[in-house]
């Protein structure tokens, strides 16, 4: 049991400077919260009078952000000031159980939305730049060849057919102009932004073809981008 | 004594950006080391599937394997936790075994999982040293006991980095590593950027370290760059190889009858200013070290 209360310790110190400067002010009410020997009392007391133990707290901070600002950059930036008091916030809630990205950010995501729902997050973008990023995600770990060859066995459609996007194509509402956000997101400078409303659908390209057909789409061009396809909704 | 297993020479661990370096100089490395848990996104225990293989990744392990010998450099077997057991995870870790033919497979003297008091799974967010006492060896010799029979190959310990030092420690280091050798049947791989981090920032002799391991042992080394920040050097693998980690290398060749491969490390992520002539350079430095010592 000691060691394990250990680990435990140490891990909580790793993710929490606040709980070293709190050790090292009153180790007796900190470690009271452990079944340690004396030998990891008096380490743990130790440990975080060192300086490799705020290395320690950077790196699990810089490997719990890295995955956050790596597929979801755009939502990151929304957050501006916010960013930093929302991610102590994630991070103190202890619902790290694996170093895998996909669910650190399915986590953080959950988290966001809850942020949102409950009106702390004060950007007024957070919430699609998290659902486009969230979206593009999906697409780009998708099995891309497995879900073609899926598609390629499907049935010709028939007139009672149930009407199904397409499994590599995503549609992303908007509610401000949706050109306008990703660029500023982009440029990185989204928190500040003033952006019109717009209520509109971003189409990702296995529709757009149809969707041209039918006339719906709108195609913007910036001169150094790819083309983004947008549906006025 | 020498191990039967041939020689490899000079690899690298792979990352985002060795495929395209390795197709437009394919002969820049003898193998490459893989570190499979990055090739597939985990649900966790319970999911199904619980394992989902990223498709373009795929493809690289499926171009490298007909190319070149590989290696398998895990990062979630948590060797020194407490209380962890994975059997699904174990078990993904022998397919991809008898899939790709790993020659040899490595994980951490350390841990990252622990579970909590209720039961639930924590991750440490980082390699997280242990305390080198007896009570932690026999742990980790358990654990490597129970792995070895499920992975088809010899299975190897990396030393690990640490920023921080345990006081009262039972045993040293080297002691330690000679001691789990014997008594799991592993063998080491010896990172020796990690043990010039370590005596660096904890003051001691690396190459005194060298002289009390059993190098007999050491099948695979890594070398790799760092940075110095706020007074402390670390692991970042952001570069060229610090000058005295070429010199450990060069003491420990003659000593390490075992070794098969010399693994060059880089984080992606310093790609833009660390480019492809620079990694080429630090490869065929460790390339004519390596025929130095074991001519042709």
């Amino acid at each position: 049991m000691s060691v394990t209360s250990f680990q435990q310790a140490l891990c909580d110190l790793i993710a929490s400077p606040r709980l070293c400067r709190a050790l090292r002010a009153a180790p007796e009410e900190v470690l009271a919260n452990y079944e340690l020997s004396a030998r990891e009392r008096a380490r743990l007391c130790d440990v975080v009078w060192q300086r490799g133990m705020s290395t320690n707290c950077s790196l699990y901070r810089a490997n719990r952000v890295t995955p956050l600002y790596m597929l979801l950059t755009y939502t990151c930036r929304s957050l501006g000031d916010q960013f930093r008091s929302l991610l102590d916030e994630f991070w103190d809630a202890k619902i790290y159980r694996d170093g895998q990205f996909s669910s650190e950010v399915e986590r953080f995501a959950a988290f966001l939305r809850k942020r949102i729902a409950d009106g702390i997050v004060s950007s007024p973008f957070t919430a699609e730049l998290l659902e486009f990023e969230l979206k593009l995600n999906s697409l780009r770990s998708a099995p891309r060849k497995q879900l073609l060859r899926e598609v390629k066995t499907l049935p010709a459609p028939g007139p009672d057919t149930p009407c199904r996007i397409h499994p590599l194509a995503r549609l992303v509402r908007f509610h401000h102009d949706p050109d306008a956000l990703l660029d500023a997101a982009e440029r990185n400078v989204i928190a500040s932004a003033k952006i019109p409303r717009r209520e509109s659908l971003l189409v990702t390209p296995q529709l757009a073809p149809a969707l041209a057909d039918a006339g719906l789409l709108v195609e913007r061009r910036n001169r150094n981008k790819p083309a983004r396809l947008f549906m006025d909704a | 004594m020498r191990d039967s297993a041939s020689a490899l020479g000079v690899g690298i661990l792979h990352n985002p950006v060795v495929p395209d370096l390795l197709k437009s100089d394919p002969g820049m490395v003898d193998y490459v080391s893989i570190m499979p848990d990055l090739f597939w996104a985990d649900g966790g225990p319970g999911a199904n599937p619980r394992f989902s293989e990223s498709e373009p990744w795929m493809e690289f392990i499926d171009w490298a394997c007909g190319r070149y010998p590989l290696v398998a450099h895990s990062i979630g077997l948590s060797l020194g936790s407490a209380v962890f057991s994975d059997d699904a995870y174990v078990e993904q870790l022998a397919d991809w075994h008898r899939r790709y033919r790993f020659l040899w497979h490595s994980d951490h003297l350390s841990f990252a999982q622990v579970r909590s008091a209720s039961g639930q799974e924590q991750h440490a967010g980082m390699a997280v040293p242990l305390p080198l006492d007896f009570e932690v060896l026999r742990l980790l010799t358990a654990r490597i006991q129970a792995l070895r029979p499920r992975l088809p190959t010899p299975f190897l310990v990396e030393n690990a980095v640490a920023y921080v030092t345990f006081s009262d420690e039972e045993m040293s280091e080297p002691a330690f590593l000679n001691s789990l050798v014997r008594d799991s049947g592993c063998r080491v791989l010896l990172d020796l950027h990690n043990l010039y981090t370590n005596a660096r920032n904890h003051k001691f002799d690396a190459s005194a370290f060298l002289r009390q391991l059993d190098l007999d042992a050491v099948v695979e080394v890594h070398v790799a760059g760092g940075t110095e920040e706020d007074g402390i050097y670390t692991d970042a693998h952001s570069g060229p190889c610090p000058e005295a980690v070429w010199s450990l290398l060069e003491e420990i060749m003659p000593c390490t009858p075992n070794l098969k491969g010399i693994t060059f490390e880089f984080h992606d992520s310093y790609f833009s200013i660390f480019g492809a002539k620079d990694v080429r350079a630090q490869l065929d430095r460790a390339r004519a070290i390596w025929h130095r010592h074991r001519p042709r």
